[in-house]
């Protein structure tokens, strides 16, 4: 089935795969993504770099679909319109969630999106075949649910990645001298932050070498990206509505106010007994750099701000810091 | 008056003096222009200054706005604090009777107006938000200190397609206790093939249903602002405040116009980007802006009748892109033989006359969604390339601004863009708040840009 790739939990599966295209979202496997010639990599998110050059480099991709949560992706999308390339749907997700406007226009932008997907090539579903994707892939989540307590950490986040049709073995490495001790306890540990690229899923190793468990995933390819479950009422009446609602309602840091976010994620940490707060973070990600201070003021745990850069001394500076606040929690 | 020139502070100081005697009648802002420096203004010591007193009524009217905000809130006034959209709701605020807009992103400039003596990239610093982030982090700051402008009575900003760093920093402060309204801006976007298309003011297209879209957010704007006063916004108010926010515009445009094109250059580049910017929010005082370029436009007028000017015949046409974020690099600019023929500082939205034919929602939706940052690098490129061929530009300095998310992507395409249609030379600069380390290099690159255009003026 031709494949369309995606950038973002804000962008529905389930509405790709109702057209009779496959949905992809890649994990993002390749660190040293260049930038486009002439811009420089300082200022430019590697993940939004490593998202451009991995939905370019498979051949049946024949769409491209880029939600605008950042103004870094964003641009980053203008570098894949070629015409050489398959074509590009800028998505915007409205940053003012909680209007009837904002859902009005998430709304909009699914139909547009709709229309493109049947541009390249899809199929427009029957309110049927919509209900009925919708509720094969809320059964899935849902089963991803019931296995957070004992789904943990890196097997977790392939499980996500799987959801989201990137069904290839996970080849990252792990982190240096990985050797997990199984039998012994574990601190509970909440990882936050936008995407953990596949090339950074050492980071799981490596919190659980020194003694952690990752029992709150609330990264982007996490617990955090996975809408609720859909409203029976609505989705019986109006599956694009309830698709809507579920979408628009994730929690994220672009959101404006963005106080869902913390409300969300206290409420998890609390239900988890997390310890101890990882906020991992790319280098040039304003959106979770602002927050840093107000994470760090409102979490009733310790927190670990940990900026990654692609650079190869990264790991290793990673590491020591991971083990530090391992330490600490311990 | 005497030949136009640009002077230097103390300069001015003495000339205000000889003004007065010689009978020049002043604002109730006015006054010599080294008062300002007691109060913290250091740059000015050592910027250059055009001597009209056109131009001692412009600056002494922007350095003086934050006594008019804190007067307004004394005399019981709403303030409302327009945040990101640069031109779309302080028109709205100023249809209102007893409402003053002003921008608190302008403290991107304060850090370089006190020469880091107001502390406020410490006080950003403090809560995290370090230099990665643009200039813009100084209203944190000045949030937090509240030593700069009163805290509004309302915070109305827009998000969606806008920089992470403003969108980040604007969070903060609600953050920190401040409830913003926040509107939604999408993406501009061109109409998908067979969609009707909407041609906007600054010549950007655009799709009616994002127009539509736009049209609601700004009325609950309007609404919330409504709300906040107890007053309508009906349809007679908003022509009105339309009419108003047109006369700025318009002079602006006369005086972009023979500033930007007329040999000798009649007016310097510092005063002509805070021309501009009072189109922006016109200085927290609508009327008094309109009378301040409309002194500086009879002074260009004159000076272009009379073929007189500030700089040297043939200095070199700059179309100049992005702010910069210390003032003085503007001076820089013609003391190496430079002269502004053009600019896009990022806000040309606000510059078009609001259109008047249409319901008054979707004109300023149109509006809105003209600016430049809210499209693609590609529409932005394109438009400063009309521009500098209209105004006759010879080479472009796109400045980069230091930690703007959007810079890093920009600088090359709009460059490339440039050199390939118009075959200008581009040179690409950064500026920092102060720029004092930086300008010997600043100086040489400038220096060999000008070089280039004489060598091509030659062949
Ligand atoms: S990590 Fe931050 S900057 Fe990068 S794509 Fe995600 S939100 Fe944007
Ligand atoms: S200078 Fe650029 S990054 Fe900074 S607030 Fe303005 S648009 Fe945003």
């Amino acid at each position: 089935m031709p494949c369309v790739g995606y950038n973002s939990a804000y962008v529905p599966p389930e509405w790709i795969a109702a057209h009779q295209l496959q949905p992809w979202r890649p994990t993002l496997r390749i660190s040293d993504a260049a930038t486009r010639e002439g811009v420089s990599q300082d200022g430019c998110c590697s993940c939004a770099r490593a998202f451009v050059a991995e939905v370019s480099s498979r051949r049946d991709v024949v769409g491209i679909v880029v939600a605008a949560v950042c103004d870094q992706i964003r641009r980053v999308s203008e570098w894949l319109i070629d015409p050489s390339s398959p074509p590009v749907l800028l998505f915007h997700v409205p940053a003012t969630w909680q209007t009837s406007a904002a859902r009005q226009c998430y709304r909009d932008e699914l139909l547009r999106l709709g229309r493109f997907l049947e541009q390249i090539g899809g199929q427009s579903p029957t309110p049927q075949q919509l209900r009925h994707n919708m509720m094969d892939y809320d059964r899935e989540r849902q089963a991803m649910r019931a296995m957070f307590d004992d789904l943990r950490g890196r097997p977790h986040a392939d499980a996500v990645a799987k959801l989201h049709g990137d069904m290839t073995e996970d080849d990252s490495p792990a982190a240096p001298d990985h050797a997990t001790d199984e039998s012994a306890s574990h601190t509970p540990i909440a990882l936050l932050g936008s995407t953990v690229p596949r090339y950074q899923w050492w980071l799981y190793d490596a919190i659980e070498q020194h003694g952690g468990r990752v029992v709150l995933d609330a990264t982007d390819y996490g617990e955090r990206g996975l809408p609720r479950p859909f409203d029976a009422q609505l989705l019986a009446d109006d599956p694009l509505e309830a698709l809507a609602a579920a979408y628009l309602a994730m929690p994220h840091v672009r959101q404006r106010p963005n106080d869902g976010l913390f409300h969300w994620l206290h409420e998890r940490m609390a239900h988890r007994h997390v310890r101890g707060l990882i906020l991992r973070r790319n280098l040039w990600c304003d959106l979770w750099h602002a927050e840093v201070a107000r994470i760090k003021a409102s979490a009733c745990v310790p927190v670990l701000d940990l900026d990654l850069d692609v650079d190869a001394s990264a790991p290793q500076r990673a590491l020591g810091r991971i083990a530090a606040f391992m330490e600490m929690l311990h | 008056m005497g030949a136009p020139a640009v002077i230097s502070l103390q300069q001015w100081d003495r000339r205000h003096g000889e003004l007065c005697r010689a009978g020049m009648m002043e604002p109730s802002y006015g006054g010599p222009l080294g008062r300002h420096v007691q109060d913290g203004d250091l740059r000015l010591c050592e910027l250059q200054f055009d001597n009209s007193p056109a131009a001692l009524r412009l600056w002494n009217f922007l350095l003086s706005e934050e006594d008019r905000l804190h007067d307004a809130r004394m005399a019981g006034k709403c303030i409302v604090g327009t945040m990101k959209d640069l031109g779309t709701v302080p028109v709205l605020a100023y249809a209102l009777d007893n409402v003053v807009a002003f921008y608190p992103d302008g403290a991107w400039w304060t850090p370089c107006v006190m020469r880091h003596s107001d502390k406020l990239l410490r006080v950003a610093d403090s809560l995290g938000l370090d230099e990665s982030f643009c200039p813009v982090r100084a209203m944190a700051g000045a949030f937090v200190t509240g030593n700069h402008f009163p805290i509004p009575d309302m915070l109305l900003c827009s998000v969606g397609a806008v920089c992470d760093d403003f969108s980040a920093i604007a969070q903060r402060i609600e953050g920190l206790g401040h409830p913003i309204v926040w509107w939604e801006m999408p993406p501009r976007r061109s109409p998908a093939p067979g969609e009707p298309t909407v041609l906007l003011p600054t010549g950007f297209t655009v799709s009616p249903q994002q127009v539509a879209f736009v049209s609601r957010e700004l009325r609950r704007v309007a609404r919330a602002l409504e709300q906040l006063t107890g007053q309508r916004l009906d349809a007679t108010r908003l022509q009105r405040g339309f009419q108003q926010a047109n006369k700025v515009r318009q002079t602006l445009h006369e005086l972009r116009r023979l500033a930007y094109t007329v040999d000798p250059c009649p007016l310097p580049a510092l005063e002509m980007l805070i021309a501009e910017m009072l189109a922006i929010h016109f200085c927290s005082d609508q009327p008094e802006s309109l009378a301040v370029l409309e002194a500086l436009l009879d002074e260009v007028q004159q000076r272009a009748q009379e073929g007189v000017g500030v700089l040297e015949k043939d200095a070199v046409r700059v179309f100049w892109i992005n702010p910069v974020a210390d003032l003085r690099v503007m001076n820089l600019l013609e003391k190496v033989g430079g002269r502004i023929a053009g600019s896009d500082y990022m806000f040309c939205h606000a510059l078009e006359p609001i259109p008047q034919d249409l319901e008054p929602f979707e004109a300023l939706a149109r509006c809105a969604l003209s600016d430049p940052m809210v499209g693609t690098v590609g529409d932005r490129g394109q438009r400063a390339c009309q521009q500098a061929k209209d105004f006759g530009s010879e080479a472009v300095i796109i400045s980069r601004i230091p930690g703007a998310s959007h810079c890093a992507y920009e600088g090359d395409v709009i460059g490339k863009m440039i050199r390939r249609e118009l075959g200008l030379p581009v040179l690409e600069i950064e500026v920092p708040p102060i720029s004092d380390t930086v300008e010997p290099a600043l100086r040489t690159r400038l220096e060999a840009l000008m070089e280039i255009v004489h060598t091509r003026r030659r062949s």
